[in-house]
């Protein structure tokens, strides 16, 4: 029989006493007032708490086995260690509260709003989290086995070492989660956008991954064996390492894909080339140089920023001769290939990166955009100046410039990092 | 009392008109119309150098114009029309926040990296180098940095 009637529970809170190691079973404590109540280790199994508000309440190795915690206010709550198997917690809130260690094996957290819970090695076994908002949570080491996250939000949550096999990620959004080291092994999750998530060393053998958005997602050593990959987008994805067949790459959607180590771009490979690659990669062949697009290679989705500038790679080992390119407003060029005797336009406020690996010879560009310079640029003398109206020259460490610039009425601003090269005019607009 | 390092300092509100050969760090905050011979040469946003400038190290955030030669420069504020600037190494900051010009160049020629720079000379002082020297106006300022 329980310690206390509900009525007594209320005066005790209300008065700030301490309820812990209470045996609270078969009370009524719907809608009650408990924020901030010290409840540890009390005894709720069972318990009908919907719609009370539990803010910052202390119920750390509480038992709420079978409680009903429907719609309940545990913002901040502190449930270490508590016992929630079999718990109902739809549509409850529980944004920043601390279920780390938890046993939630079970427990239906449908609509439940969890952003910024922490969750680290909890037990969510079997568990419904259909729905939820886990944005910014934390749940490493956590266990997920058959955990159901259909719909969920888990935008940058933090799910590495997380174990995940057989889990529904149905249609969830893991929008730059890190999911580094987790066991996906055999988890369905069609449709779910993975895009700029960390699948670094993750495990999603034998996983259904069907139409799933891995866009700028690092997915370096991971293991795809036998994942069905058809229609899922990996524009941008990071591959260095990564196990896969040939076969199955023949199925992803993608522009280009990045198979540097350091997953710096420096390792382009068109979506087209894809296959004869990694193929060419398995067998040890030459892989070298790598073939990059130079079509435009828009990056899906990210920033606002990102979808209003339309980007241009050129890649190392391509060469351009006697070519014009016009490039629009707020554009974004990077060249890492060699240009001979090429004019560029560009638009207002576009950006031309000559990369490292770049080289710009005999060419001119015209323009009032920014010009960044790791490469190479030298003018042919006879059409002198060949840079005419930039906004902005920079010449970072490794850049390397010869020839004239001719400023706008406005002038240029100039940035020059210690160890660049420069033969360099610099004359005032006429 | 520890000894403040040598230092010639040209305020504002001074101007020298001819050459200064210096074994001590030149500061101008005034101006400067000549030949330039020192270790190390900072010009303050109030300062002015104009004319042939061969010093190891330069740091330049006031006006500068004619024939500049150094190991390692560092330029803000103005470069002026007929420059030439030949150095190991340049440096030119951005200045992100405002997006504003750091520094503005008119027509002039930059000389920058393998062999554009040949070293500063040690100069051979002309005069006795006077203890802690303000080349200043009749009420010393502190020295700008």
């Amino acid at each position: 029989m329980a310690d206390y009637s509900r009525e007594e529970v209320l005066e005790k809170i209300k008065k700030g006493e301490s309820l812990e190691r209470a045996d609270l079973r078969d009370i009524a404590l719907n809608q009650a007032h408990l924020e901030g109540a010290n409840l540890r280790r009390a005894d709720l199994e069972g318990v009908n708490l919907e719609e009370s508000n539990l803010r910052r309440a202390n119920l750390s190795s509480a038992n709420l086995r079978d409680a009903y915690l429907v719609r309940a206010d545990l913002e901040g709550a502190n449930l270490q260690k508590a016992d929630l198997e079999g718990a109902n917690l739809e549509g409850a809130v529980l944004q920043n509260a601390d279920l780390s260690r938890a046993n939630l094996e079970g427990a239906t957290f449908e609509g439940a709003k969890l952003k910024g819970a922490r969750l680290n090695y909890a037990q969510l076994e079997l568990a419904n989290l259909g729905g939820a908002i886990l944005e910014n949570a934390q749940l490493t080491n956590a266990d997920l086995r058959e955990t159901y996250l259909g719909g969920a939000k888990l935008i940058k949550a933090d799910l590495q070492y997380a174990k995940m096999e057989k889990i529904n990620l149905e249609e969830a959004d893991l929008t730059e989660a890190n999911l580094k080291e987790a066991n996906l092994r055999l988890a369905y999750t069609e449709g779910v956008n993975l895009a700029r998530a960390i699948l670094e060393g993750a495990s999603l053998d034998g996983a259904s991954l069907a139409r799933a958005n891995f866009v700028d997602a690092d997915l370096r050593h991971s293991n795809l064996k036998n994942a069905k990959l058809t229609g899922a987008k990996m524009t941008g994805a990071k591959l260095a390492g990564v196990e896969v067949t040939p076969e199955q790459l023949a199925e992803v959607v993608a522009d280009w894909v990045d198979f540097s180590p350091e997953a710096n771009g420096q390792l382009k490979v068109k979506g087209n080339e894809l296959v004869q690659y990694y193929k060419r990669l398995k067998s040890g062949e030459s892989v070298a140089p790598v073939v990059v697009a130079p079509a435009p290679a828009p990056s899906p989705a990210p920033t606002s920023q990102s979808q209003d500038q339309a980007k241009r790679f050129f890649g190392k080992g391509d060469v351009l001769r006697n070519a014009s390119l016009e490039f629009g407003e707020k554009s974004l060029v990077e060249i890492e290939s060699r240009f001979e005797k090429c004019s560029i336009a560009l638009g207002n406020d576009a950006q031309l990166t000559i990369g490292p690996n770049g080289i710009l010879e005999g060419c001119s560009i015209v323009g009032s955009g920014e010009i960044i310079i790791h490469g190479k640029f030298s003018e042919d003398s006879a059409s002198s100046p060949s840079i005419v109206g930039p906004k902005r020259v920079i010449v970072g460490k490794t850049g390397s410039v010869s020839g004239a610039v001719q400023q706008p009425p406005e002038l240029t601003q100039f940035g020059f990092e210690r160890g660049c090269t420069l033969r360099l005019k610099i004359i005032r607009s006429k | 009392m520890a000894d403040s390092p040598k230092q010639t300092i040209l305020e504002d509100g001074t101007e020298i008109d001819g050459s200064v050969k210096s074994k001590c760090p030149i500061t101008v905050s005034g101006k400067l119309k000549g030949e330039v011979l020192a270790p190390s040469l900072t010009i303050t946003p109030s300062g002015s150098v104009q004319g042939q400038v061969k010093v190891s190290n330069l740091l330049s955030q006031g006006e500068l114009a004619g024939e500049i030669e150094a190991e390692s420069v560092e330029l803000a504020g103005k470069v002026n029309d007929q420059t030439t600037i030949r150095a190991a190494s340049l440096e030119v900051k951005l200045n992100q926040p405002g997006n504003k010009i750091q520094v503005t160049f008119g027509n002039c020629e930059l000389h920058v990296g393998d062999k554009a720079a040949k070293p500063a000379e040690t100069p051979k002082p002309v005069v006795k180098q006077p203890e802690p020297t303000p080349v200043a106006p009749a009420t010393p300022k502190p020295p700008v940095r």
